[in-house]
């Protein structure tokens, strides 16, 4: 396999976007990534295009192609991926095996996603069709379903609504540095524990934001990235974990084996552990989510997450800054983008382009994301290539 | 009689590694066979696995708040239901569950088994 980079990379502001199609989010961000990679684009390949609720939401499937015809490259191969909260960063690991076994040199991986679209209960319920429908027809929504691991969490190691309290504060005076962020409000724990209660131990800030957004990022064989840009950003690691798509009968209610499986075998392929990681994106689609995701990743003992929150380890500052973009809470779920809309952040983070939010000597980033029950886990790992 | 004519809930049987699944089940999730056996009767007994109330009324849902609880059977196999009269419960993680009957939407009603 060859080494992978990544040259360019794209994003919308994201957020509630009434009068954006996902076409000209599509063109915006393909066209900023396109730019910032240098890479001419007669010279891409391939298009691959994460969105998850296009057909039901905006009428729209069959994304890839309308993606290359917004592009101004129609006769390039595009297509859609799905893999509900996984999908862009699914689209971004079949785009990297491409280009490693040299399928392709360059090509160009976009996540797209419109999910305001006036009828907010229609959308929450799409969403909650990445969990599996059999069980789902017992009332069992997003919100609810992770609310089943923070009891289970809280039960086994006295994690409290405090410390998951702490993970929105947290992000949310993240995304207040971040100007592409959905939410830019700072928000206290004490505004936090006052909100509605959706489904117990979850509020309605414990939840991730119902956010319109995109980004894109070309990528590239490393050994002929230096011919269109200086700066590329090595892909050092890309795996895929999984497990089962039920709620019931999984392994266990407090950890995540998709996530175990990917940084494990993502680990082993960079030659790195979780202390060489200089900052996290993970899948905070709940509080009690990035608690359960810093454990399984290895950066605190299992059982230790809410502890670690609490003592600022995860904050910009600490020893391991988690979602310094805002993460799903505060720069937003715009689903099927949200994967790439990490690495976006990971490639600013590295070539020290990130503004307020810039974290101080990063040097080597960690993606994650979970879809479904979670029945799916992604990691990537990045380091500078120049 | 519920709306699925059944009167208990179901599981099939591995008939290679003996684990009980949720049925239907068209291979098993431990030892991958497909030899699958006959839906048969669980004995509705079980215990507590984790739980959340929701609060917030949703499409098709609308008599929230309800508790969402996955059961532990003691055949092993977990499946989620509701706790009916959640209300007048402590219900905890470990809390011993029966099921009661499946509703007009066939969602397995559970009620906490006390002792005695």
């Amino acid at each position: 396999m060859r080494k992978v980079a990544v040259l360019g990379v794209g994003q919308c502001k994201w957020g509630m976007l009434a009068d954006r199609t996902v076409h000209d989010m599509i063109a915006e961000v393909g066209n900023a990534a396109l730019r910032d990679a240098g890479v001419p684009r007669n010279l891409i390949e391939a298009v691959y295009l994460g969105n998850v609720t296009g057909g039901e939401l905006c009428n729209q499937y069959t994304m890839g192609s309308v993606a290359a015809h917004a592009l101004g490259i129609p006769a390039v191969p595009a297509h859609r991926y799905e893999a509900a909260c996984c999908t862009g960063a699914i689209g971004f690991r079949e785009a990297y095996l491409a280009v490693a076994n040299g399928v392709y040199d360059f090509v160009l991986v976009i996540g797209v996603e419109k999910l305001n679209v006036g009828d907010m209960d229609r959308t929450v319920e799409v969403i909650s069709r990445g969990f599996d429908s059999w069980e789902g027809r017992i009332g069992l929504l997003a919100p609810s379903q992770y609310a089943l691991y923070a009891t289970a969490h809280m039960h086994a190691y006295g994690t409290t609504r405090e410390q998951l309290a702490m993970v929105a504060e947290k992000n949310y005076y993240h995304g207040s540095l971040n100007p592409d962020a959905h939410m830019q409000k700072r928000y206290t724990v004490e505004d936090v524990l006052a909100a509605p209660m959706i489904s117990d131990p979850l509020g309605r800030h414990d939840c991730s934001l119902v956010t319109d957004g995109a980004a894109a990022v070309v990528i590239g064989p490393l050994e002929k990235a230096k011919e269109y840009n200086a700066r590329p950003i090595e892909v050092l690691a890309s795996a895929v974990g999984a497990e089962t798509s039920t709620t019931a009968s999984r392994e266990s209610y407090v950890s995540f084996g998709s996530t175990r499986r990917a940084v494990e075998a993502a680990y082993k392929q960079a030659k790195l552990g979780p202390e060489d990681i200089s900052f996290v994106e993970t899948h905070d689609c709940f509080t009690i989510t990035e608690i359960i995701n810093i454990e399984d990743l290895g950066f605190v003992p299992k059982g230790e997450g809410g502890a670690a929150v609490q003592d600022g380890y995860t904050r910009l500052g600490g020893k391991i800054p988690v979602n310094v973009s805002g993460g799903l809470k505060a720069k937003g779920h715009a689903l099927g983008a949200t994967g790439v809309g990490q690495i976006y952040e990971a490639v600013k983070q590295l070539r020290g382009e990130a503004g307020e939010r810039q974290v101080p000597n990063a040097e080597v980033a960690l993606t994650h994301m979970l879809g479904g029950a979670p029945s799916i886990s992604t990691v990537h790992i990045f380091a500078r290539g120049y | 009689m519920s709306a699925n004519g059944k009167t208990a809930l179901m599981g099939v049987k591995c008939l290679d590694c003996g684990k009980v699944l949720v049925a239907p089940a068209w291979a098993c999730t431990d030892c991958g066979s497909d030899k699958i056996g006959e839906e048969m009767p669980l004995c509705g007994k079980g215990t507590v696995v984790t739980h959340t109330v929701v609060r917030r009324p949703s499409p098709g849902f609308p008599d929230a708040p309800y508790m969402v609880v996955v059961v532990k059977m003691e055949e092993g196999v977990e499946i989620p239901g509701w706790l009916a009269g959640f209300e007048n419960e402590s219900v905890q993680v470990g809390t011993p569950v029966r099921f009661s009957h499946f509703d007009h939407r066939n969602i397995p009603q559970f009620r906490v088994l006390h002792e005695g």
